[in-house]
């Protein structure tokens, strides 16, 4: 659906006397069907690249289409869902008033446009909201708003800026849900954000930006994890010390002390049989969990320029 | 591509409830102006011109009002990357959204000038009525349009610009020279005295003049959304 070929982008002052450049050199595709995610730390070049991909701005170099278009044209012609990392809806506008806006302006047909919002407006917890003006809305319910706005038409490009900003946890849990609702063959979700587990768990595969350039292009979900063959550290609890660990993994450590706490580390499946054999003589397991994800540590080796 | 017209309803909606506002109050300011203004004995000619004079500078505060921020408050809080992710074109937007801040300084200027008609027993209503003030809206309101996709302050940079003119006008009819500087100032200024909506509709290369200058300050507004960056807004 989008294929990038040497995607570089520079910012230059008005006078050209400061340069800034903020991606280099992106080659890539991305299909129909994928949830992709893009980390990166602040000033990766993360929402440039959003920028580029919704024709906001031209590459400096380097090509960018969108079905063999330039973005703006296809943007035009299709629209994209796209909920903006600072959303910035006029502070005058009700809720309602807002939904109904962008509902016509996504090209809900008129018939169709109240039964839209209402649905967006009930699914997104805002119907109690609906009079309220924009500027009166929290932080939460703002976010909310910008993502039923985003969802008003129906399209197959959606582009989430971190989604999850300014959720409680039930609206992060619920936002999980609707991302995997949205999933379908033909539409590409992009999500873009600073939570890792977030990306984790909803991207088939998450790009790890590091000033302006994709360092790591890393497989994400529990499968991915499950089939990586990477030995990751894991905290195991037990209900009390059992004198089958050191036996069964002879390398674990203690964590802080605690000799009911341990970190253990290896590929899951020779994690997994020794787990079986803990049980067996007789072990408490409350707890098993990465210490770290694979993403992070991904991330981390990313940023820090190792591998 | 086409006009996002089924949007329409709410751009007259913010119009109405935004810069209608005061554009009501002037429009009612100056019909309250013109209709007090004494019309008996030899002074009637005069008192007319006066009311003209009114008529033409609540036209062009219309036409300012109308189109303040017409772009650039968008751009301000970066709601326009918000706009633009719908199948929506910049330029024919904000076109639509001009164009319906026209239909405003029309209404306006149509309600000053019928209260002039009325105290003169005229009739000011008309197809060269309503040209003129497209003319001038044309001019006017496209620089302001214009100014809009640059800078913030559009219609205090439009409004400096036509203090500047005056000021040219007046310095010119006291005999002092134009000059060289004065001579490209003026091929810049909006060509307001050519624009009144007292006067006959202007013709032969005054008319060219109003017409080139109208068309290539909505063009190059439209020009400017077409390849200006979106990305421009609060964040930056």
């Amino acid at each position: 659906m989008i294929e990038l070929k040497g995607l570089s982008k520079t910012y230059r002052s008005l006078l050209g006397g400061r340069v800034v450049p903020a991606l280099d050199d992106l080659t890539l595709t991305l299909a129909r069907g994928e949830v992709v995610g893009v980390a990166g730390p602040n000033g990766a070049g993360k929402t440039t690249l959003i920028s580029l991909l919704l024709g906001y701005l031209a590459p400096t170099s380097g090509s960018l289409l969108l079905e063999g278009q330039a973005p703006r044209p296809w943007i035009e012609r299709h629209g994209a869902a796209y909920l903006a990392e600072l959303i910035a809806i006029p502070g005058q506008w009700s809720v309602e008033a807002a939904m109904r806006r962008y509902a016509v302006l996504a090209q809900v047909p008129a018939g169709r446009v109240t039964e839209r919002v209402e649905a967006l407006l009930r699914d997104f917890g805002l119907a109690d909201q609906r009079g309220k003006r924009v500027r009166e809305l929290s932080k939460g319910n703002l976010q909310r708003l910008g993502l039923a706005q985003a969802l008003a038409g129906d399209n197959d490009f959606v582009v989430l800026d971190e989604p999850t900003h300014g959720l409680d946890p039930l609206w992060t849990q619920r936002f999980r849900d609707v991302v995997r609702d949205l999933r379908r063959p033909s539409r590409l979700i992009l999500i873009a954000s600073h939570n890792l587990d977030e990306l984790e768990r909803l991207a088939d595969r998450v790009l790890i930006l590091h000033q302006g350039r994709v360092e790591r292009i890393v497989a994400a979900g529990a499968g991915a994890i499950a089939s990586a063959g990477v030995a990751l550290a894991y905290r195991l609890a037990l209900g009390a010390a059992h004198p089958a660990l050191a036996r069964v993994f002879p390398d674990a450590e203690a964590i802080d002390g605690r000799m009911a706490e341990w970190r253990v580390r290896g590929e899951l499946e020779a994690l997994n049989r020794g787990l079986a054999e803990l049980l067996s003589a007789g072990a408490l397991v409350t707890a098993f969990a990465p210490e770290e994800s694979r993403l992070e540590s991904e991330f981390r080796a990313a940023v820090r320029g190792d591998g | 591509m086409s006009l996002p017209t089924r949007y329409a309803g709410w751009m007259t909606r913010d119009l109405a409830l935004g810069a209608g506002i005061p554009m009501a109050v002037l429009t009612v300011i100056a019909s309250l102006v013109v209709s007090k203004v004494q019309v008996v004995g030899p002074v009637g000619d005069a008192a007319r011109a006066a009311c003209l004079v009114v008529l033409n500078w609540t036209a062009i505060g219309l036409a300012l009002l109308a189109t303040s921020g017409i772009v650039s408050a968008d751009f301000a809080i970066g709601h326009q990357r918000t706009l633009f992710s719908k199948p929506v074109s910049p330029p024919l937007y904000y076109l639509q959204r001009w164009l319906i801040g026209g239909v405003g300084v029309l209404i306006g200027s149509a309600v000053v000038a019928q209260t002039i008609a009325a105290r003169f027993e005229g009739t000011a209503l008309g197809v060269g009525f309503i040209l003129r003030v497209a003319l001038l809206y044309l001019v006017i309101g496209g620089l302001v349009f214009l100014m809009s996709t640059l800078i913030r302050g559009d219609w205090v940079a439009v409004t400096a610009l036509l203090a500047w003119h005056v000021v040219l006008g007046v310095a010119h009819s006291m005999g002092m020279e134009r000059g060289p500087i004065g001579a490209v100032l003026e091929i810049i200024l909006p060509p307001r005295h050519l624009l009144s909506l007292g006067d006959p509709l202007p013709t032969g290369i005054d008319l060219v003049q109003v017409l080139v200058y109208g068309t290539l300050v909505l063009f190059g507004a439209l020009a400017m959304l077409r390849w200006r960056p979106l990305a421009r807004g609060a964040r930056q």
